[in-house]
């Protein structure tokens, strides 16, 4: 056995029972389905900022970005420097509003609060379906990537091979045992030691990437520039429209994102988002660091042959903590990199049950179903198993659609109906139901057909655009609708 | 001009701007080219693959960044209209956003020059680093305007007050329409 390698799978297990431990905790404090979708609303602002900021930062934030950075330079960068204007945005459409909403009408899913802005239980379905596909994918996805690292290091620690299956089934037990057992309490308790992880991780990252490269960062960006100056441009290798494009779509798709949103409704008063905001844009800048600086040093490495061309892109995180960082540091990051996939996977589980029990029969009823804890806890477990399957048995190529699909189809379908539509009383329940479909045709379209956008304008980002318009355009030529006067008074506050 | 109309005449001019760039030629190289020698890598290409469409793309990024603040500004509008002060200070802080993006592409453009001079700024060349320590930063501009003026343009203790008298009333109705409708006492809350 690799003793350093014995280490990081000691520091992944500790992890691994502190969630364990915090769903027990949690299972206590969970009493109503007010308190497994909401917390009861009832989080402190520390909670409930590290919640946001650490559901934002997936797995892909320290697998995949950094991949992106080595494989591409610069351009990849653009979806890190946009978070800081997403946050924002965020803040401003929503800090207040969400909140307001929620309290107000004692909702317990963002699809709820759809449905009471727009008097329109199609607004819920739409919403409700355009949050359960992304989920599905998003979910998956996640699933994957953990099984996935979980297999690499047993398999370097153990020597011997363990069935893709067996690491699904076991990384998936431990997120469905604390989203089951404490709901979203569970989840934004294991978010708030996740982003501790994650920050701790980033910020030692950092250092060890600075002395793992001759001249630190400057020796780095020469050594980039000398193989290719457009590297190390702000557009990298993919060009200025790809960036700009992603700048776009993942800025302003940040309002839109609801594993993201659904918890500003869940702090325990309004004015807590004044405080909020800060922190939650201060923890992201901080574990950004781990996605700039591995990916640029590593390239950097492999082009003055201090080494060996890496196998693929997304082994850039892997390969550089086995070469250059210690092993306890190395098992930090991992756990840093588990805490990253669970904490956006925990909320995907939340949301996605909350649209299946509460918000599908309420459109088909006009009720949600009775015992609607147990049902919570149940669907919770059966879209778990149902996503673990299919990111095994559907086929790689449809997983990773659907989770590029993901962050383009919310934001597309969600920021206009929820995020533009809770700040403008002339916004129609038409206009955000044909927005939240034209998100998904167009998205699906580029996805499935292959389309070329010219320049390498993101599909998202194109989709963003036109359903965007398309719901201010319907909205300025439609008759201003009628609201609840609840809704209108707090669209007037 | 209203907020919501502004808005919809940024997003039809962005909406433009795509389909003005999806009628140019696009350089085979304008989305990078494989690295000739590592597999996982891949090259920008040659330094003047964007001189077609450095101003389309000035435009479209100058052009998202209005409507990030047109947004902002549409989130701070009560009863259709901004808090005073607000407008000026959302429009100094745009200003100054779009004033850092023309200044990282002006610096891309002295960057691809024929024979420029490549020096660094704080490790990074000089364009990224006006993307890295001016564009990432500037929208906490914004983020202390939020928190500063939070009382006055977000949620003042007199809406707050307003509000909780709303949602008792709203509590009150509800309540009596799910007493005259058992169904609808299930629903969401207190089920165990």
């Amino acid at each position: 056995m690799d003793g350093g390698n014995v280490v990081i799978l000691a520091c992944i297990g500790v992890y691994l029972v502190v969630c364990i431990g915090v769903g027990l905790w949690a299972l206590r404090r969970t009493k109503s389905t007010r308190d497994f979708f909401m917390a009861g609303r009832d989080l402190g602002i520390i909670v409930t900022a590290l919640a946001v900021f650490s559901s934002t930062l997936s797995g892909f934030g320290f697998v995949g970005g950094p991949g992106l950075v080595y494989r591409m330079g610069m351009s990849s960068l653009w979806m890190v420097v946009c978070a800081s204007v997403g946050y924002v945005i965020a803040f401003f459409l929503l800090g207040k509003r969400l909140r307001l909403f929620a309290e107000l009408r004692d909702s317990i899913s963002l699809p709820d609060v759809v449905a009471a802005r727009y008097r329109s239980e199609w607004s819920r379905l739409l919403t409700a379906l355009a949050i359960l596909l992304g989920v599905m994918g998003y979910l998956a996805t996640q699933i994957l990537a953990m099984a996935t690292v979980l297999q690499d290091i047993l398999r370097s620690t153990l020597g011997s091979g363990i069935s893709i299956e067996a690491c699904v089934a076991f990384a998936c037990a431990v997120l469905v045992f604390y989203c089951v057992t404490g709901g979203i309490i569970a989840s934004v308790y294991t978010d708030l030691i996740q982003g501790f992880v994650m920050m701790f991780a980033a910020v030692l990252v950092l250092l060890a990437a600075i002395v793992a490269i001759d001249g630190g960062f400057a020796g780095m960006s020469e050594a980039i520039m000398a193989d290719d100056p457009e590297a190390m441009s702000p557009w990298g290798a993919a060009g200025m429209m790809n960036s700009l494009s992603w700048y776009f779509v993942f800025g302003l798709g940040l309002a839109g994102q609801p594993h993201i949103i659904t918890k500003m409704m869940m702090s325990r008063r309004v004015k807590d988002a004044r405080s909020i905001l800060p922190i939650s844009l201060g923890a992201y800048v901080v574990s950004a660091l781990l996605w700039i600086s591995i990916g640029l040093v590593m390239r950097a490495l492999v082009l003055q042959g201090a080494h060996p061309e890496i196998p693929g892109a997304d082994a850039a995180a892997p390969q550089f903590l086995q070469a250059f960082a210690h092993p306890l540091l190395a098992g930090i990051v991992f756990a840093g990199l588990f805490a990253a996939i669970m904490s956006t996977a925990d909320g995907f589980l939340n949301i996605g049950a909350a649209a299946v029990v509460h918000d599908i029969p309420k459109f088909i009823w006009g009720h949600s179903v009775k015992n609607e804890l147990f049902w919570a806890r149940t669907w919770t477990l059966i879209i778990a198993v149902a996503a673990s399957l299919f990111a095994l048995y559907s086929g790689e190529g449809l997983v990773a659609l659907l989770g590029a699909f993901g962050w383009g189809t919310f934001a597309a379908a969600l920021v206009p109906a929820v995020a533009i539509g809770f700040n403008w009383k002339r916004a129609t329940a038409t206009a955000a139901n044909v927005a939240i479909l034209s998100s998904l045709v167009i998205n699906f379209s580029i996805q499935v057909f292959g389309l070329r956008v010219p320049f390498g304008i993101d599909g998202g980002a194109l989709s963003l655009l036109v359903s965007l318009t398309l719901f201010f355009g319907i909205s300025l030529l439609s008759k201003p609708p009628q609201l609840d006067s609840d809704i209108a008074a707090v669209m007037d506050m | 001009m209203r907020i919501p109309v502004a808005i919809f005449a940024v997003l039809v001019a962005l909406c433009a701007v795509v389909l003005v760039l999806a009628l140019l030629e696009e350089p085979a190289d304008s989305r990078g080219i494989d690295h000739p020698e590592y597999q996982t890598m891949r090259q920008g290409g040659s330094t003047d693959r964007h001189d077609s469409i450095l101003f389309w793309g000035w435009l479209y990024g100058t052009l998202s960044i209005v409507l990030f603040v047109g947004l902002m500004a549409l989130g701070l509008r009560r009863g259709g209209k901004l808090p005073a002060g607000s407008g000026p200070a959302l429009l100094a802080g745009l200003v100054l956003f779009a004033f850092v993006f023309a200044m990282l592409v002006l610096s891309y453009r002295a960057y691809v020059a024929p024979g420029a001079e490549r020096t660094l700024f704080w490790s990074f060349p000089r364009p990224s680093a006006w993307m890295l320590y001016a564009l990432w930063p500037v929208p906490a501009v914004f983020a202390v305007l939020y928190m500063r003026y939070f009382d006055r343009w977000v949620l003042s203790d007199e809406d707050l007050a307003g509000f909780e008298r709303l949602v008792a009333r709203s509590r009150r109705d509800r309540e009596s329409a799910e007493g005259d409708d058992p169904a609808r006492a299930d629903g969401a809350g207190g089920d165990l």
